[in-house]
């Protein structure tokens, strides 16, 4: 069976007889001469059979052939052997699967009810005894009705069907699907949804088994406007008071007066008339104080979709971002003085209402097992040097993954540093422990993170700070020095990876190696870098519906509160191991834009040959890719052959042409 | 000057030479001295009654001017030249009429500019053996009217005139003739030089008006190659360069039609021509001027005085 996957092109065809017209013409079109005189000459035309006959018939074909083939070169056809399976006539198909989606998108105007009445048209169309399956999807597959349950049950189960609050995440959905038709081809898909792209572009897929008919029903959502509140998040602003900062988006054509409102426990406690320009981001501030309740409420008027009029947020204090110390060998001095300077500085807020870090403390030989994504921030604290290959790499996930690492030296500095270089976290140059006499003094700072420092009464205190000993280091390109000390000594180095940092010192915070942490500056300093670096989000947990939370604390700890996983299925404040987690529909659900459904149906049918070449997959006529081939190349072959054959013969033709002009009798006196 | 350099005498007559020689004075001195010069060393300066000068015998001189008695004394051939006591008037018509302007592509010129070249090497050969030269051409009216004389500056005039013509409306040969013929009031030799597409009928009258006046004539019927065989292969529009008519016409089967019709008519120039006893040269403007000029020559030289 030949097809074409540019059938378009075939429209071309119809230029085919523009040559042969032109010919004609030409044939027939005169050339205007002055004559001396035209009293000799007799009209005449054409005779009958020249007029019928066209010269250079063989050449005139030939290019028409040429055309004609480099119109089907453009046209791209594919040919694939015949298929026992038939393109999904209703009438022979053995079994079908209805998938309906139920994420929260669908509670869109009166796309439900649409998505009802299409489920129930679809299993209409089957033939009587005809074996069909339901499932229900939005995030998992909610429910599942099989090939053997009874045509009305399936249908009072479509009647029943309702949007959830969850994401559309139907890959689940599909493989139950593709488990559910048959093998040997005469299977039907028929999945009805709103077609999210955030819900289906990007969607993992496994191949539904050949010759599967795939029909996608698509529901359009209501011409009706819709505004949402994506985001908000809320931190102390002063005694008693908290500032939320909310983002609305308009995803409307018109601009409009939004009346948004903080109610916390049924009382409004901050409210703002707010304009929304057409399609367009806004980020709005309220202020709340004296609230009971720490779970507030945003809320906007109703619109098309409600589901994102409300945005759940903690107004109560921040937990205060977990850290994580990390020292070998607690039990000696100098990793006892260390971390006592450290903790002491770590628990000490940093000012403007914010308390400090909530800190726990491992062995190096332990990290292995932990798993870092509970904290906000580790500190190796003279460990680089005893990590294992296993726990380096749960270094390096940790910093890519958005984690900050403070890292002080010890005596194993150059396997610690070794360690973070071959990571790729660190782009600096070991060259030894240093001892010099006398002892260079901190004498430059620079960088956003450091401004802290310089507020009076601090900033000579950090420059005032000798090293006693430190550990050489040549900053490579990638890393930068913050401060610095002597003839150019780097004493802090900070260098990014992906969206996380790696903060480097040149000197642990030993008395014997400098006189920093009993410096005044010291705390600022500390807490300024940290701040620059953590991730602000990690203090307040932020969930879509369903989502599950992240893992809880360590192992080390031994927490009641992390037995239990909390239910995220509806939106509200939830509590998960002592972190207040805002759970609410996820945003995504808000946008309409829809995704391909050519794509999608590409992929479902073939996926592996629509990644490599989706201008192949013959989505238009249903014939599997993978066995189509594409003849273009050889017709492109015999059109090339071709025109080396027009030009000889056009040459030929051309001197046949000359042949006759010169034989043409000359004039000569009488 | 021309173009090419010619490589013989013979591309002194060359109309493809010639046409690239814009003054018609040094084109007339170029094609006639190369003429008489080489292969065409017959000089015909006339039988006058005064003995001028032997020259070497030369094939083709009239044996009744060589010297018989010097030949039996020197053992080698020698011809009397006389000079001219009278002068012969040498008149030249040219048509200037629009159908004298096609020129094809075999041809380098028009027809007038050779019409204009030979009449441009008749006046200069004419003035060179001191004969009264003249022009006269007409289209609608007469184009240019030199009446024959000998003075100073009738060669550049005549020249002058033949430079301003241009190839325009009918020719209106039998109506305006009489009056060159009343101008003409000696003898001599009255050139023609036109491609007498039409008018056939008034040609006999003019030859005869001329002859009656004791003048000898001399026809040139200049055409172009074109004109001749029809050579064009598509269907064409032919359309008339004096009247303007229009005629589509097929010239792959209306061809040997044409050449019949244009035979015809050429033999009938010929007839009249023959009948009113004037010379008749068929030239066509690719052709080297030499033939035209041998034809001048030969009847100038047969214009003895009387």
């Amino acid at each position: 069976m030949v097809s074409f996957a540019n059938a378009a092109m075939l429209a071309g065809l119809v230029a085919l007889g523009l040559p042969l017209l032109l010919h004609l013409m030409k044939r027939q079109q005169a050339v205007t001469l002055v004559f001396p005189s035209i009293r000799f000459l007799r009209r005449s035309q054409l005779p009958q059979a020249g007029r019928r006959k066209l010269r250079d018939i063989p050449l005139l074909l030939l290019r028409l052939l040429l055309f004609l083939l480099l119109v089907l070169v453009f046209a791209q056809p594919l040919w694939a052997p015949e298929e026992a399976a038939e393109k999904g006539a209703p009438a022979r198909v053995s079994r079908q699967v209805l998938l309906l989606d139920v994420s929260a998108s669908m509670a869109a105007g009166e796309v439900m009810e649409a998505a009802r009445r299409s489920a129930l048209d679809a299993l209409a169309e089957a033939s009587p005894g005809t074996p069909s399956a339901l499932l229900l999807s939005a995030g998992r597959v909610l429910e599942v009705h099989g090939t053997d349950t009874p045509a009305s049950h399936i249908r009072r189960a479509i009647r029943k069907a309702t949007p959830t609050v969850l994401a559309g995440e139907h890959g689940d959905a599909l493989r139950q699907a593709a488990k559910m038709l048959p093998e040997g081809g005469r299977g039907r898909l028929v999945i009805i949804s709103d077609f999210q792209s955030s819900d289906w572009g990007a969607l993992s897929l496994a191949p539904l088994p050949p010759g599967t008919a795939v029909d996608l029903l698509p529901l359009s959502p209501p011409e009706s406007a819709n505004w949402a509140i994506l985001s908000a998040r809320a931190r102390a602003a002063g005694p008693d008071q908290t500032l939320v900062q909310v983002r609305l988006r308009s995803f409307a054509n018109a601009e409009r007066m939004l009346d948004l409102q903080l109610v916390s426990a049924g009382r409004v406690l901050a409210e703002r008339a707010v304009a929304l320009p057409a399609r367009s981001i806004k980020t709005v501030e309220l202020v709340a104080a004296h609230f009971a309740s720490p779970e507030g409420l945003l809320r906007i008027p109703e619109d098309g979709y409600a589901p994102d009029n409300q945005f759940h947020v903690w107004l109560g204090a921040r937990p205060p971002p977990k850290v994580l110390l990390v020292a070998p060998f607690a039990e000696l001095p100098e990793v006892q003085t260390d971390v006592f300077f450290l903790r002491q500085a770590l628990a000490l807020g940093s000012g403007g209402g914010e308390r400090g870090y909530a800190v726990e403390q491992a062995d190096a030989q332990f990290l292995f097992a932990l798993d870092p994504a509970a904290y906000s921030g580790i500190l190796l604290v003279r460990a680089a040097g005893f990590l294992n290959r296993e726990a380096l790499e749960k270094v390096r996930r940790f910093i890519v993954g958005g984690g900050c690492v403070l890292s002080f030296p010890g005596a194993r500095a150059a396997a610690g540093m070794r360690g973070l270089t071959e990571q790729g976290l660190l782009d600096a140059r070991y060259r030894g422990l240093a001892q010099p006499d006398p002892p260079p003094t901190v004498n430059r700072v620079r960088g956003k993170p450091l401004k802290d420092v310089f507020r009076e009464g601090k900033t000579a205190d950090l420059f005032l700070t000798q090293l006693f000993r430190y550990a050489r280091m040549d900053a490579g390109p990638a890393a930068e020095v913050l401060v610095s000390a002597g003839q150019g000594v780097p004493v802090v180095l900070r260098q990014s990876t992906q969206r996380g940092t790696v903060i480097a010192f040149a000197v642990p915070p030993s008395p014997e190696w400098t006189d920093l942490p009993v410096r005044l500056s010291f705390v600022p300093l500390l807490h300024e870098l940290l701040q620059s670096a953590l991730p602000q989000q990690r203090a307040v947990g932020q969930l879509s519906c369903g989502e599950a939370p992240p893992p809880p604390a360590t192992l080390l700890e031994d927490n009641d509160e992390q037995a239990q996983v909390p239910d995220t299925s509806t939106p509200g404040i939830v509590k998960y191991a002592g972190r207040p987690l805002a759970v609410n529909v996820a945003r995504s659900e808000s946008d309409p834009a829809q995704a391909s459904l050519a794509a999608l149906r590409a992929r479902l049918t073939e996926p592996a040959a629509a990644e490599s070449n989706p201008a192949t997959t013959a989505v238009a006529t249903g014939t599997p890719a993978s066995r189509a081939r594409p003849l273009w190349p050889w017709i492109a072959g015999v059109a090339a052959l071709l025109m080396l054959l027009e030009t000889a013969l056009a040459q030929r033709v051309s001197d046949d042409k000359e042949a006759i002009n010169e034989a043409k009798p000359t004039s000569q006196a009488l | 000057m021309p173009q090419a350099s010619p490589q013989s005498m013979a591309d002194y007559l060359s109309p493809r030479i010639l046409a690239e020689i814009e003054n018609y004075q040094l084109l007339a001195r170029v094609a006639v001295e190369g003429f008489l010069s080489g292969a065409h060393r017959s000089l015909h300066r006339g039988a006058g009654s005064e003995f001028l000068q032997y020259r070497n015998y030369v094939p083709g001189d009239d044996p009744k001017y060589i010297d018989w008695q010097l030949f039996a004394r020197l053992d080698r051939l020698h011809t009397k030249v006389f000079q001219e006591e009278t002068n012969m008037n040498c008149c030249i018509v040219l048509d200037a009429s629009a159908s004298m302007a096609y020129g094809g592509e075999r041809s380098p010129c028009t027809k007038l500019h050779y019409a204009a070249m030979l009449a441009a090497c008749f006046s200069y050969l004419a003035f060179r053996q001191t004969d009264n030269v003249g022009l006269y051409a007409f289209n609608d009216d007469l184009a240019a009217a030199v009446p024959p004389r000998r003075r100073s500056g009738q060669l550049s005039r005549i020249f002058g005139e033949i430079g301003r013509l241009q190839a325009a409306g009918k020719g209106a040969a039998s109506r305006l003739m009489p009056v060159v013929a009343e101008s003409l009031q000696e003898r001599g030799v009255v050139v023609l030089l036109s491609d007498f597409l039409s008018g056939e009928e008034g040609l006999l009258n003019t030859l005869r008006r001329f002859r009656s006046q004791r003048h000898e004539c001399v026809v040139f019927q200049i055409l172009d190659p074109d004109e001749l065989d029809l050579p064009f292969a598509r269907t064409t529009r032919f359309v008339d360069s004096e009247s303007g008519e229009r005629l589509m016409t097929y010239p792959e089967t209306s061809r040997e039609e044409y050449r019949a019709a244009m035979e015809k008519h050429l033999s009938r120039i010929r007839d009249i021509c023959l009948q009113a006893r004037a010379d008749y040269q068929l030239v066509t403007s690719d052709r080297a001027l030499g033939g035209a000029l041998s034809a001048y020559l030969h009847r100038r030289g047969s214009c003895g005085p009387w």
